[in-house]
């Protein structure tokens, strides 16, 4: 039999129910993100302005979530992909624990940044 | 190679599959079939299949009965025919409960429609008895009994084309097949072999037969031997599209379609006063090549005739809702809109009411006293038990391989507990080998595809909806020439796997001697009854004729045909007027 | 008109790869059907032609072949129905399963797939005396699903599958939703676990092109979704 089948669930379910509420909360933080950011000017993008906006807890904590959503988005989104493909197991425990630890790495660098106003 | 089975079932159509689900797992069963299961041709079968449910109004089986006994032009077995139309209600019943998806009424019941021929109160009105899934029943009847025998874990053997069966001394053996994918010759020892094998439709031109339907089940038990019943009732179906004979299902008429001729004129009210379009197929055939011969039919383009199926008054919705599929083969084929216009139509051959003669459980009969062989069965179309004597309705047939195939499966349980196998006898392949030696040894001067269209050609001309003795006898002669040709013809592809160029010339061999028996028994039946309809002798004649005809193969170059009574029971024969 | 049909072929027991060989037609009616080209072919040019082939109507599901790139049923496409540049057709294989010869591919793997959903009903109680009750909405609710003719154009047409040849493929969720979503089925449970797993319900990436393939044009992606949200139901 050419077939083999995995038979145990997986827990696809949650992942690809977070990566579609992710991707929907992280389309209006991103639109957000460009008004503010990217065409609005007035805004304003100095350091001092930029320090006085992170002290607002809403503002930051928006940023937190941004972080957080985005890195779990991508990687979940990118380790999808991977298991669209047929790979050995050692391979794709490869690409997972990389995925993880990169995600883990910059999550932590993202906080500890946002904190650090 | 040898297997060996208990049983091995050929065909996993309706009737292969509903007795594959018969046979207990503790024996061994295996189902040959030379396309895969649910390719068989039962899966076209489009509008419904019949049950005296009473699910929509009043219904009896003994009506039921009735309207096959007359349908059939009182040629059928009417101890057959009350089997089967008693067994329907549970047979439906049973098919439900392995899931068939049917249409339901509005509490909630099987859903059911009128056909033609069937009617309440022994002919006084039409009657809503075909039980449907649209107008795919067929299809979704294969399913659920491919679904079902994937549950009993049945063995199937996928496109294995079976070349010949082993009997001797009167004792069924087993059989030869070819597995399609590597041409190895198999043999298949077993104790019960039973055929469901289908019909022949591809004898002739214009057929709604698939292209499997190459008679092979009838013309492998005729050259071993066995007789085979009636051959010379061939239904054709009204309403066939125009040159494709792709069918459109009397579903389509039922639902309250109308056969209209070039004036508009709703014909079928001059052949069928009281149920008109819903007459059984052989009278609307017949009526339809009427109405072209006398210069009503529509011209097309290219020269030839056909009348229009009118189904523009029924509405959108409703041909969405159970004409989808019909409709969209005349959008697909033909160009045309269903809703807007009416579908071109013509007559085309549908469906085999002979076969291998067989008792009311399936036993193939051997002679005229009903002396069944150890061994064989036959269910389906390949079969004649005889239920549709000499014209079959609509819907009876998929009854037919629920109910036979289903009471041969379980026979074939019972026999096969204290039967031992039978001796397998040296030069069981024999045959087999020569035919493929020879056909790989011819050069190919002679074309599989010239054969095959002269006898198309041949028997549509001379042996379809009207008959006559002289045209029928040239006929016979030019098949004959046609078998002498068929051993010189050859291949191009001397390759061992997959080798489709050489099933066909097989086929093609199954074809002829099948459109043999077929012409020679229509030439022998003097009169005009149900699907056969002679211009020399127009009337059905119960005194010399009321009889079942068995043709046998003999050594010489006429067949012999000798005859069985008709069962007669509580219907005797009457005029047959709708 | 005049046509050039261009065909893969392939016979293992000679070839050592797959070829194109063109083959010119006269007389083609633009309503012949591409099945019907092949059997012209195969009748007067080519015996050695192999393909699948039988209801010649879209029914039984034998002839699914990818013509000019696209899987269809080489009986329910009429050459009036394609766009022809330079007067050709080009006919192959369905891909991503085995090649056998010609046009012919190995099914089986195809099937094995269809046949662990467990295609058939499961019901928790006997069956009662008569029909069980369904109402024509609970019934109509299956139809779709069930004119599937397993021809196979949709799982091979997916690009999931072709990545990953144990994906088992929109086909068979067809025929799961069928089983799950019949109102008289009991073990929605027990075909969720079948198919809510990695090769499973998850690497259906909506892509539609089982959707494009389909010869019986069954949305077979909106199906597909109700699986998924069955599943994720189950989880929260």
């Amino acid at each position: 039999m050419a077939y083999k089948q995995v038979s145990s669930r997986s827990g696809g379910a949650l992942s690809w129910f977070l990566q579609r509420v992710t991707g929907i909360v992280l389309l209006f933080v991103m639109i957000g993100h460009y008004i503010l950011m990217h065409y609005n000017i007035d805004s304003g993008h100095t350091y001092d302005a930029v320090l006085s906006r992170m002290q607002n807890p809403f503002y930051k904590g928006l940023q937190m979530t941004f972080v957080v959503l985005g890195i779990y988005h991508g990687v979940n989104g990118t380790w999808s992909v991977v298991r669209d493909f047929d790979l050995n197991k050692s391979v794709s425990w490869t690409i997972y624990a990389l995925l993880v630890i990169s995600g883990v790495v910059f999550g932590l660098v993202g906080i500890t940044t946002l904190m650090s106003f | 190679m040898i297997h060996k089975y208990d049983v091995v079932i050929v065909g996993a159509g309706g009737a292969g599959l509903q007795a594959a689900i018969e046979i207990p797992t503790e024996s061994s069963c295996a189902v040959l079939t030379k396309v895969f299961p649910t390719r068989s041709h039962t899966g076209t079968a489009q509008g419904g299949v019949s049950a005296a449910l009473g699910n929509e109004e009043e219904d009896s089986w003994e009506w039921h009965a009735f309207d096959t006994v007359k349908g059939g032009d009182y040629l059928g077995d009417q101890d057959a025919i009350e089997t089967m139309c008693k067994d329907a209600i549970r047979a439906i019943i049973e098919l439900e409960h392995m899931g068939m998806p049917f249409n339901r009424t509005p509490e909630g019941k099987i859903a059911q429609r009128m056909f033609g021929g069937h009617t309440a109160n022994f002919g006084k009105k039409p009657v809503r008895r075909a039980c449907y899934s649209a107008d795919r029943t067929g299809h979704v009847m294969l399913q659920t009994l491919y679904e079902q025998c994937i549950k009993n874990d049945v063995t199937f053997f996928s496109e294995f084309h079976v070349m010949d069966l082993i009997i001797r001394d009167g004792v069924c053996r087993g059989l030869v097949a070819i597995e399609i994918k590597t041409g190895e010759i198999h043999i298949f020892h077993a104790k019960a072999v039973m055929f469901a094998t289908g019909g022949y439709g591809r004898v002739f031109q214009i057929t709604s037969n698939a292209m499997a339907g190459t008679g092979d089940g009838f013309e492998m038990a005729y050259r071993n031997g066995v007789p085979l019943e009636d051959m010379e009732f061939v239904q054709f179906h009204p309403t066939g599209l125009w040159k494709l004979g792709i069918l459109v299902s009397e579903a389509a008429r039922g639902e309250g379609g109308i056969l209209r001729n070039k004036d508009g004129e709703r014909f079928m009210e001059r052949y069928a006063p009281s149920i008109k379009d819903l007459a059984p197929r052989d009278m609307v055939s017949r009526a339809i090549f009427t109405e072209i011969k006398e210069g009503r039919g529509i011209e097309a383009p290219d020269g030839s005739f056909y009348v229009g199926l009118d189904l523009t008054h029924l509405g959108k919705e409703l041909i969405e809702e159970k004409l989808p599929e019909i409709t969209g083969f005349a959008k697909t084929y033909l160009g045309v809109d269903a809703n807007e216009e009416w579908i071109p139509v013509q007559p085309t051959t549908h469906y085999a009411m002979g076969g291998i003669p067989t008792t009311i459980d399936a036993e193939v009969i051997v002679d005229e006293n009903n002396t069944t062989m150890p061994g064989f069965y036959a269910a389906g179309e390949c079969a004649c038990v005889s239920v549709h004597g000499a014209n079959r309705l609509g819907t009876n047939s998929l009854l037919d391989i629920l109910v036979f195939g289903r009471r041969g499966g379980k026979k074939i349980a019972k026999f096969i507990v204290n039967a031992d196998y039978p001796e397998l006898p040296d030069d069981a392949s024999a045959w087999t080998h020569e035919t493929i030696e020879r056909i790989r040894n011819n050069d190919n001067n002679v074309k599989m595809i010239d054969v095959r269209s002269k006898m198309q050609k041949t028997m549509m001309d001379t042996c379809s909806v009207f008959r006559v003795e002289n045209t029928m006898k040239e006929g016979l002669q030019k098949i004959k020439e046609l078998q002498e040709k068929y051993l010189l013809v050859g291949i191009d592809d001397k390759s061992k796997g997959f080798n489709t160029d050489l099933l066909e010339v097989a086929e093609l061999g199954s074809l002829l001697n099948t459109a043999e028996t077929i012409i020679t028994c229509a030439i022998n039946r003097k009169e005009s009854r149900g699907a056969h309809s002679r211009d020399d002798y127009p009337k059905r004649d119960d005194t010399d004729w009321l009889k079942h005809s068995l043709i046998f193969a003999t050594t010489g170059s006429t067949p012999d045909i000798r005859y069985k009574p008709v069962i007669i029971k509580q219907f005797e024969p009457k005029e047959r007027v709708y | 008109m005049e046509l050039t049909v261009r065909i893969q072929r392939y016979d293992p027991e000679k070839d050592s790869a797959p070829h194109f060989e063109n083959y010119k037609l006269e007389n083609v009616n633009k309503t012949d059907r591409i099945l019907d080209l092949l059997n012209r072919i195969k009748w007067e040019i080519d015996g050695g032609l192999t393909y699948r082939r039988s209801c010649t109507h879209g029914i039984c599901g034998s002839d699914a072949v990818k013509i000019n790139g696209r899987n269809r049923l080489a009986c329910s496409v009429l050459v009036q129905d394609l766009k022809i540049s330079k007067s050709t057709i080009q006919i192959e294989p369905i891909p991503a399963l085995p090649l056998e010869k010609d046009l012919l591919v190995d099914m089986s793997s195809f099937f094995e797939k269809y046949e662990i959903v467990k295609p058939y009903l499961i019901p928790k109680d006997a069956p009662p005396e008569r029909e069980r009750y369904q109402t024509n909405e609970d019934a109509e609710l299956l139809f779709e699903s069930a004119k599937c003719i397993q021809c196979g154009s949709c799982s091979t047409s997916c690009p999931s599958l072709w990545v990953n040849e144990n994906y088992i493929g929109p086909a068979a969720f067809l025929k799961a939703y069928r089983f799950i979503f019949d109102t008289r089925d009991d073990a929605t449970a027990e075909r969720l676990d079948l198919i809510d797993t990695t090769d499973g319900l998850w690497r259906c990436h909506t892509i539609f092109n089982c959707v494009e393939a389909c010869p019986k044009e069954i949305d077979i992606t909106w199906h597909i979704s109700q699986l998924k949200k069955a599943a994720l139901r189950r989880e929260i």
